[in-house]
């Protein structure tokens, strides 16, 4: 039993601050203002090890780990400005290394460790949402090659090249796990979304006229998709939690020296007990909320099952998203309407917590199913 | 970092929960009845060495840490009933053994973890509340002893046989804590005070006129008064945590009991959404307060200042416990304002944590002060 960040892994979150202090902060609000990351963005996220920390070494990964990952995603999250897209590669990667075959993984991880191909995956469709049990993409064998029909719909960097890994149908009932070189034949994809928050997020639909892709580009068995979709997403959840978790503390330090500064003019002097207990509300929900999350990733790392336990973070954390944000506006007043302040960005980018990687009412479906069959 | 509780944590836990279902279970509608712990519930305790987790073994204790002590009361609260307040002679074994002398720990901790005397300790005076900052009882030394005067208010087994820590002013803004019996001349209480909540756990004003206690009953140095109140109150806003959170994990294993055996048109409203909706709201606060609360008893047995940390938790644990016993009474529906019901109990008592050893305001008012002071 050891509560504490090991000496390592508190370097490495050094690492990840310093990294988002540098890089991050000083063009946060500009990418915020045009949706667009610099192109040198991803290969500066590679070159500090932060897209391949769950590739094995022998394919150019760093191996560091769930708990590591997680400590980077909020350490690089902190700024307020999604510009670590590669870093999707982690999950995509880890993917790959625990269902993929040989080639695959020689073919792919290597370039995902590097951050020169960017890794994506894709399940939601438009008539389905998140319910993987009604697919309408199909997957049908012709010869040697798989011939892909169907749309994708919010397909993150699908617009990108990489492997994407979609999930169709094969015979009907099926359910198959794809990788699909991003790009090329008979895929299609839209503009990115202008979407209210995640600027430099860019997510696309992406549509597959008549696909291509070779007979061995099955990732895991052919029927055998929901496993990876259950893991992928389980993980998918832990990560943007540590989005969320960062939010809020973004959120609290912006109050708390919204407060101070306020302070010495004595503005605040009336209400001061109010925005105190304001305050503290927003601080009892962090800590929670950040220890859970690093013990799911502590158990990921362990090999063990969280497939239900990630649900139950993502929802935790979502939550506390927005009544944290919501809770700072109060703080701040009408200070934290004016667009270009930090606090306007903070608030715009708390609610997708609540709607991405499978919405609360998805997850509370997870979670109440899993507290009935104990 | 290691999530992981030890084979020693993992057998008290089991301690803990098999002494609450052979002893309390079974009686604790009728603790709840007659607003009364039977007499030999304290033995009991003793028995199995729940009374002596935290003592040091020279003084007849087990000498495992402050975290053990907090599963165990986990395990002992799960019934609901006030037994697990028994369990604070830890509390007081801890704060003595930190600041006690030696001939204070070898007279008093062996009775305490024996179960022969039952220690108590309050802070709240007659007039300006909690906060002992702000005492009005005081001491004075006349010819080698403490006269100590004053009004203690909401203390809770201040009538039972054992030693008492009282906070008094020593001198001009000097609070110093000071050991008495509470079977000695001029020591007299009110009977206990009937609750809304947890009946059987008793409260009573305490009076002290010109109580004489040897000038060697101080506990800490003179003047260091609230040093020790603030271990004090560290220790009991820990056990608040996780009683809060074992009534707020029996509120949901009542709701998810509920829900499977009550139907409505022949189906278990379990099957419902609106329902299922509620039991992943509860499950998703609970699991954050718990692991939070382990995080913080883990860091206070590492020796590190929990005070703020503490504080939070409390707050966000006894707002998880009532919360959730608000969405578990409306689980079970108009029953659930029937005493046929368990639920009934622990809603009347969720409400209390957010109000004893410390209210929520001022647990908010103590974070906010520490976070406006970083």
């Amino acid at each position: 039993m050891e509560f504490r960040l090991t000496p390592e892994q508190k370097d490495f979150q050094e690492r990840a601050r310093r990294f988002a202090q540098k890089e991050i902060e000083p063009i946060a609000a500009q990418v915020d203002e045009d949706g667009k990351i610099p192109p040198d963005m991803n290969e500066k996220l590679a070159r500090e090890g932060f897209v391949g920390m769950l590739i094995p070494r022998q394919y150019g990964g760093t191996e560091a780990g769930m708990l590591n990952c997680v400590l980077a995603f909020e350490q690089l999250s902190y700024p307020i400005c999604q510009c670590f897209e590669a870093m999707g590669n982690n999950i995509v990667g880890r993917a790959i290394t625990l269902c993929g075959t040989e080639e695959q993984k020689q073919r792919y991880l290597p370039l995902l460790a590097q951050g020169r191909l960017m890794g994506s995956y894709a399940f939601t469709e438009p008539g389905t949402g998140s319910d993987p049990k009604s697919l309408v993409t199909t997957a049908r064998l012709e010869g040697d090659y798989w011939v892909i029909n169907g749309t994708k719909r919010f397909h993150s960097m699908g617009h990108q090249k990489g492997p994407a890994i979609i999930f169709a149908n094969v015979d009907g009932t099926k359910t198959t796990a794809f990788l699909i070189d991003k790009l090329g034949e008979g895929y299609r994809c839209s503009k990115p979304f202008d979407l209210m928050m995640g600027r430099g997020l860019e997510t696309v639909d992406t549509r597959f006229e008549d696909l291509r892709a070779p007979k061995e580009n099955v990732l895991g068995t052919v029927g055998g998709g929901f496993n990876i979709l259950f893991s992928i997403t389980a993980e998918g959840r832990l990560t943007l939690s540590a989005v969320a978790i960062a939010l809020a503390q973004a959120a609290l330090d912006e109050s708390v020296r919204f407060v101070r500064d306020s302070l010495v003019g004595g503005r605040q002097n009336g209400s001061l007990q109010t925005t105190k207990w304001l305050l503290a509300e927003m601080a009892m929900r962090i800590p929670p909320a950040r220890v859970t999350a690093y013990r799911i990733a502590w158990l990921t790392d362990t090999g063990q099952d969280t497939r239900m336990i990630s649900a139950v973070i993502k929802l935790f954390a979502s939550r506390i998203a927005t009544e944290v944000t919501d809770m700072a506006m109060d703080v701040h007043g009408l200070s934290g309407l004016v667009k270009g302040s930090k606090m306007e960005r903070i608030y715009r980018q708390a609610k997708q917590f609540d709607l991405t990687e499978g919405t609360s009412e998805v997850q509370r479906t997870i979670v109440a199913g899993s507290v009935l069959m104990q | 970092m290691e999530f992981e509780l030890t084979e020693e944590h993992k057998m008290f836990q089991k301690l803990g929960k098999d002494f609450a279902d052979r002893e309390i279970e079974p009686v604790a509608d009728e603790i709840e009845k007659e607003s009364r712990v039977p007499e030999d519930m304290l033995g009991k305790l003793a028995a199995v060495g729940l009374l002596g987790i935290a003592a040091p073994e020279r003084y007849g204790g087990l000498g495992v840490g402050f975290l053990t002590y907090i599963l165990a009361v986990e395990q002992i609260h799960y019934p609901c009933t006030p037994c697990s307040w028994l369990l604070v002679a830890n509390e007081f074994a801890d704060v003595l053994s930190r600041v006690g002398t030696e001939g204070q720990k070898a007279e008093l901790l062996p009775p305490v973890v024996e179960g022969h005397m039952l220690p108590s300790c309050s802070f709240a005076d007659e007039i300006d509340g909690v906060g002992p900052a702000t005492l009005n009882t005081t001491a004075h030394l006349d010819k080698g002893h403490w006269v100590i005067n004053g009004t203690k208010r909401f203390h809770t087994f201040g009538h039972v046989d054992g030693p008492t820590i009282i906070f008094a002013r020593t001198g001009k803004g000097e609070v110093s804590s000071l050991l008495v019996s509470k079977n000695i001349t001029g020591y007299t209480s009110s009977k206990p005070m009937a609750l809304l909540g947890l009946r059987g756990l008793e409260i009573v004003d305490t009076y002290l006129h010109d109580v004489r206690v040897p000038e060697d009953s101080l506990l800490g140095e003179r003047g260091k008064g609230l040093e020790v109140a603030q271990m004090v109150a560290v220790a009991s806003r820990l056990r608040q945590a996780i009683q809060s959170v074992a009534c707020a994990q029996r509120a949901l294993d009542e709701a998810v009991k509920y829900s499977k055996e009550r139907t409505r048109r022949g189906v278990p409203i379990a099957s419902m959404q609106a329902i299922q909706w509620l039991l992943a709201e509860m499950a998703m606060r609970i699991e954050p307060a718990r692991w939070s609360t382990y995080e913080v008893a883990w860091s206070k047995e590492q020796g590190e200042d929990t005070g703020m940390q503490s504080a939070m938790l409390k707050l966000f644990a006894a707002r998880t416990a009532k919360e959730v016993a608000n969405m578990a009474i409306q689980v079970h529906g108009c029953y659930g304002l029937t005493k046929d019901y368990r639920i009934e109990r622990i809603y009347r008592q969720a409400k209390m944590f957010e109000l004893t050893e410390g209210s929520k305001d001022a647990q908010a008012s103590i974070v906010a002060d520490a976070l406006l002071a970083r």
